[in-house]
């Protein structure tokens, strides 16, 4: 079953675009890693989903429910962690979660959980706190009533590592649980860790849609070697480059023949490597 | 639908100005406790000045409703009422209602806000049920405040006049909300929305004592084209197309005791009659009409004898010969005004003759205008029946 559906799903600023023809489909269950650098869309179509800015043109469903009629029904069950956090500053942190758990009028059953491993002063009031606590706050006010949705943007910015790792744990354990998490980001190393597909856009578009896995393995690796001869006379694909006496290349699927080319040559040193996601971040980002 | 009746922003925002509410509950009890107090002091040098007129100038500025400032009511009303109150905390109230959404926006914490299963038509509506508590406070704090000090110096004051004041300043108070809240979602600067929003609310307190010292208004001889245009500008002008003329109605005038009558010969002078009646009604006058009771079939007349004897004033408009005014002068006992009409055949010499009879009738008590000037007859019999 899919949370989200979304189908050439568009939005323009006047003339200048922010998203277009967009579409893609969220599983339940799943972490989905939206991909991308700054500007690129991201916090457009997340803002676009939740109902926040009206599509030029396209449709989106979370849940079945279309976006454009039913999204206070649809917000039941979808929490949304804003990139640019602001919190009401005069209100302390356990006033401002009352104030929301009021607003979303259920129990709230991840609270202590979150309370234990993020934990914030909450006699404080807001304007006290410092990135990290509003970050955090952030995160329990998002998971405190077990939303079947979190849409996150950006969320582990400004968190420490230990803090990041324990909220990937925290992520991976929600979706042990059957939630459905959607992330955007710019960190690879993030989606790398904990997302399932990922879709990556740029200049407005998705230029990629793929299983986290298949992508790296899709990509195939990339190969290493130091020879006797002089690196010149090896023949190898055309973006060969050649660094310090090392040959380095990349191999899609045919690495069978490669090894066996090698065995023509004097090998002083090899390393075959997995493409990682940056890797292929730059290729998309670099390539075309 | 349930979660719309929990007020959950509302409740907040109440609490949010919990502080604010107070602060200017207190400063209003203060400012009230502060110019009562100060009456009996000022109450000589304001009697004075009241002897000298100068509150006249004063009335012609904030509105004929202001009472003499001399006496505490007056005083009150102009001091406390229609400068602090109206003014001060109107824009006080605008100020914070012009800031409440635009604030959420600009400190971006709409976001979160919008995250929750709420509509945004649902956050407008809460934050603004949110603000009408504290409207309420500051209201009866301060009127409260004002019995406490009346009865203190020893004034005399109706404080069921004062309660339904208050009470009838609620709507005003919720109006200004109103478009304090309007603003404050068109402008995403809390600032810019505040400050446009005193920008109209003295905008508009001034057109309103302006548009108070305005009269009625009335226009003659004007034609549906002019009519179409002055609609445009003010959408409660009536227009009566048998007198060709144009009404605006501001005030409402005391009617006057005595009763104006109207009479004509013939059918044709009825415009001319028509704009005499409008002139004398909207002058305050009680107006009577009897048209087409000419000589030309006298006994049509003494079917209005008792009219005529009961008039306090009666105009007659009549062409042609225009010998009906004559006829009437010699009947009734009141002043007659007389006005020749152009209507008849040429040597009537477009009303002359008329005219040239009237003004040498035998009867006495009677006026003559110019020919159909029917809103100079009306005008003077207005004059006439004080």
């Amino acid at each position: 079953m899919n949370v989200i559906e979304t189908s050439n799903l568009t939005k323009y600023y006047g003339k200048i675009k922010g998203v277009e023809d967009l579409t893609l489909s969220v599983k339940k269950g799943e972490i989905f890693g939206f991909l991308g650098p700054n500007g690129a869309g991201k916090t457009t179509t997340i803002r676009t989903l939740l109902g926040y800015l009206h599509p030029t043109r396209g449709s989106a469903t979370i849940f079945g429910r279309n976006i454009e009629d039913e999204i206070v029904d649809i917000k039941r069950e979808v929490a949304y962690i804003p990139g640019d956090l602001n919190i009401y500053g005069h209100l302390t942190g356990k006033e401002f979660l009352d104030y929301f758990a009021a607003l979303r009028n259920r129990e709230m059953t991840l609270l202590e959980e979150l309370l234990k491993n993020f934990n914030v002063p909450l006699e404080r009031k807001l304007k006290g706190y410092s990135k990290g606590m509003k970050q955090k706050i952030g995160i329990i006010q998002a998971f405190m009533d077990d939303p079947e949705m979190v849409i996150m943007d950006e969320p582990t910015s400004g968190l420490d590592p230990l803090l990041q790792q324990k909220f990937y744990d925290f992520l991976i354990k929600q979706k042990k649980r059957g939630r459905t998490m959607f992330l955007s980001s710019h960190i690879l190393s993030e989606v790398d860790r904990v997302c399932d597909r990922v879709g990556i856009i740029k200049d407005g578009n998705l230029i990629a849609l793929e299983d986290v896995e298949t992508l790296k393995s899709k990509r195939g690796k990339i190969i290493r070697l130091k020879i006797k001869e002089k690196p010149e006379t090896f023949k190898g694909p055309k973006d060969t480059k050649i660094k310090d006496g090392w040959i380095q290349f990349i191999v899609m699927d045919d690495i069978d023949s490669w090894i066996k080319k090698f065995s023509k040559y004097i090998i002083q040193d090899l390393v075959i490597e997995d493409f990682s996601l940056e890797d292929i971040f730059i290729h998309y980002y670099e390539g075309e | 639908m349930n979660d719309i009746f929990r007020f959950r922003i509302a409740f907040q925002t109440i609490m949010d100005y919990k502080k604010t509410t107070l602060i200017l509950t207190l400063l209003f009890m203060a400012m009230a406790v502060l110019y009562c107090g100060m009456f009996p002091a000022f109450k000589e040098p304001l009697e004075e000045m009241a002897d000298s007129g100068i509150f006249e100038s004063f009335s012609s500025f904030f509105g004929p409703s202001t009472f003499d400032m001399a006496t505490y009511v007056g005083f009150l009303n102009l001091e406390l009422y229609q400068i602090f109150w109206i003014v001060i905390l109107g824009i006080i109230i605008g100020f914070v209602a012009a800031s409440l959404i635009s604030k959420e926006i600009e400190g971006k914490t709409i976001d979160i806000l919008m995250s929750n299963p709420v509509s945004r038509k649902q956050i407008v509506f809460e934050k603004f049920i949110g603000l009408i508590p504290m409207t309420l406070i500051i209201n009866f704090g301060t009127m409260l405040a004002v019995m406490g000090i009346t009865v203190l110096i020893g004034e005399e004051l109706s404080f069921g006049n004062l309660f339904l004041t208050h009470v009838a300043s609620i709507p005003y108070f919720l109006s200004i909300l109103g478009i304090g809240m309007l603003l404050s979602v068109i402008i995403d600067e809390k600032m810019k929305a505040s400050i446009i929003f005193i920008a109209l609310l003295m905008g508009m307190y001034f057109i309103e004592t302006m548009s108070k010292r305005n009269h009625s208004i009335l226009a003659t001889k004007a034609d549906k084209k002019i009519f179409t245009a002055v609609k445009k500008m003010h959408t409660k002008a009536e227009y009566n197309e048998l007198a060709k003329t144009i009404v605006i109605r501001k005030e409402k005038l005391k009617p006057k005791k005595g009763m104006i009558l109207v009479i004509t010969a013939g059918t044709s002078d009825i415009p001319v009659a028509e704009e005499a009646v409008v002139t004398a009604e909207i002058m305050g006058n009680k107006v009577e009409k009897a048209y087409d009771v000419g000589v030309a079939g006298v006994h049509r007349l003494f079917d209005i004898k008792d009219k005529i004897f009961d008039a306090n004033v009666i105009i007659v408009v009549a062409g042609m010969e225009g010998a009906l005014a004559s006829i009437v002068g010699g009947l009734a006992s009141r002043p007659v005004i007389a006005v020749p009409t152009s209507v008849g055949y040429g040597a009537s010499f477009k009303g002359i003759a008329p005219l040239l009879t009237m003004m040498n009738s035998c009867a006495e008590g009677i006026v003559v205008v110019n020919i159909d000037n029917g809103f100079g007859a009306g005008y003077f019999a207005s004059l006439i029946n004080r």
